[in-house]
């Protein structure tokens, strides 16, 4: 056992709080190494001065009560002590199988009718377009009408005239 | 605990009145004054109210108080540094002469300046070891270590001690 481990362990040794096994390595160690002895010495001087301080004062007179009406104080503010947190409970298994099943149903009912009102919202979004109109008008359709100003021979008139022209798909 | 957790306020006293030495000693030879070690135990107990439906029995009470008065006393000395100690009234009790009160106060503040120097989880670990007398796997639990790391700690704040001390340990 090195030095510095077994001056870590020495106030444990005075206070007999080690293990057996542990103490006869400590005190076999001690016995052959003077200067860990010389530490053990200085250690116990150390503990003495530390513990000849006097105590600190009692507590304050009425310290309880004023706690206890502190306490009636904040809790009179917050209402009742909340019990278990509902969450946990939820969260717990249910008591019988047939509680549980009703669980199951209410979910995927609710599941159901999100999915279906989410469904509903998206089409009132995003309408479909008609697709006569996106061949009659791209420029409409695509909202390009503030393009169309752009000068003669331009990039964006080409592009105009590519989308506006007629499809060769065979339709 | 139990019956503090329901808002049982009685129960709530007697936890108080049983613990709250504890709580005050460590926070005033930490703190070093009466009025912060006051707010500090109160706040102490107060928190321990408030979260008495999280508290499971894991580790002794005191030790759960010990945790709480650590942190908070740490937040004290963190916001500002620690005053130095008023002087304890009662070191002298046992009536040694005028010559010898003297030496004893001069040696008694000499401790507790080589004390206040030491980084607070050094201190605290000194106070809960010297004073309050917890063993190693109580005090790593208040100052969230291990059990190795609680026994390096002290390690560190006795050889701390021991060099600003030297004088008195010879």
């Amino acid at each position: 056992m090195r030095c510095r481990a077994v001056r870590d362990k020495l106030d444990r040794l005075v206070r007999q709080e080690l293990a057996p096994r542990v103490r006869e390595r400590v005190e076999a160690h001690l016995k052959d190494c003077a200067a860990c002895r010389r530490h053990l010495a200085y250690q116990q001087r150390l503990a003495n001065l530390l513990t000849s301080l006097s105590h600190p004062p009692s507590v304050p007179e009425g310290f309880g009560d004023r706690l206890v009406a502190a306490a009636r104080q904040r809790q009179a503010a917050r209402g009742p002590v909340p019990r278990w947190p509902r969450h946990r409970r939820w969260l717990s298994p249910p008591a019988s199988s047939a509680r549980g099943a009703a669980q199951a149903a209410a979910l995927a009912a609710g599941l159901l009718i999100g999915l279906l009102m989410g469904q509903q919202t998206w089409r009132s979004a995003h309408p479909a377009l008609p697709q006569q109109a996106l061949q009659a008008d791209a420029v409409a359709v695509y909202q390009l009408d503030y393009l169309t100003d752009a000068p003669g021979g331009s990039l964006v008139q080409s592009f105009l005239s590519l989308t506006s022209a007629p499809s060769h798909h065979g339709t | 605990m139990l019956a503090t957790a329901r808002g049982d306020l009685s129960a709530f006293g007697q936890l108080v009145s049983r613990h709250q030495t504890s709580a005050w000693n460590a926070a005033y030879r930490f703190l070093g004054n009466a009025a912060d070690a006051e707010d500090v135990a109160q706040e102490a107990f107060l928190r321990i109210l408030d979260s008495a439906h999280r508290y499971r029995p894991t580790a002794g009470f005191r030790t759960y108080l010990y945790r709480i008065v650590s942190r908070l006393c740490f937040d004290v000395a963190r916001r500002r540094r620690v005053r130095q100690h008023q002087p304890l009234p009662d070191l002298a009790a046992n009536g040694p002469s005028p010559e010898g009160v003297a030496l004893l106060d001069e040696r008694a503040a000499i401790v507790r300046e080589a004390l206040d120097g030491l980084p607070p989880a050094q201190k605290m670990a000194v106070i809960l070891r010297y004073y309050e007398d917890l063993g190693y796997r109580e005090m790593a639990a208040v100052l969230n270590a291990t059990e190795k790391g609680a026994e390096r700690l002290l390690a560190r704040a006795r050889a701390n001690l021991e060099d600003r001390l030297g004088g008195l340990l010879e």
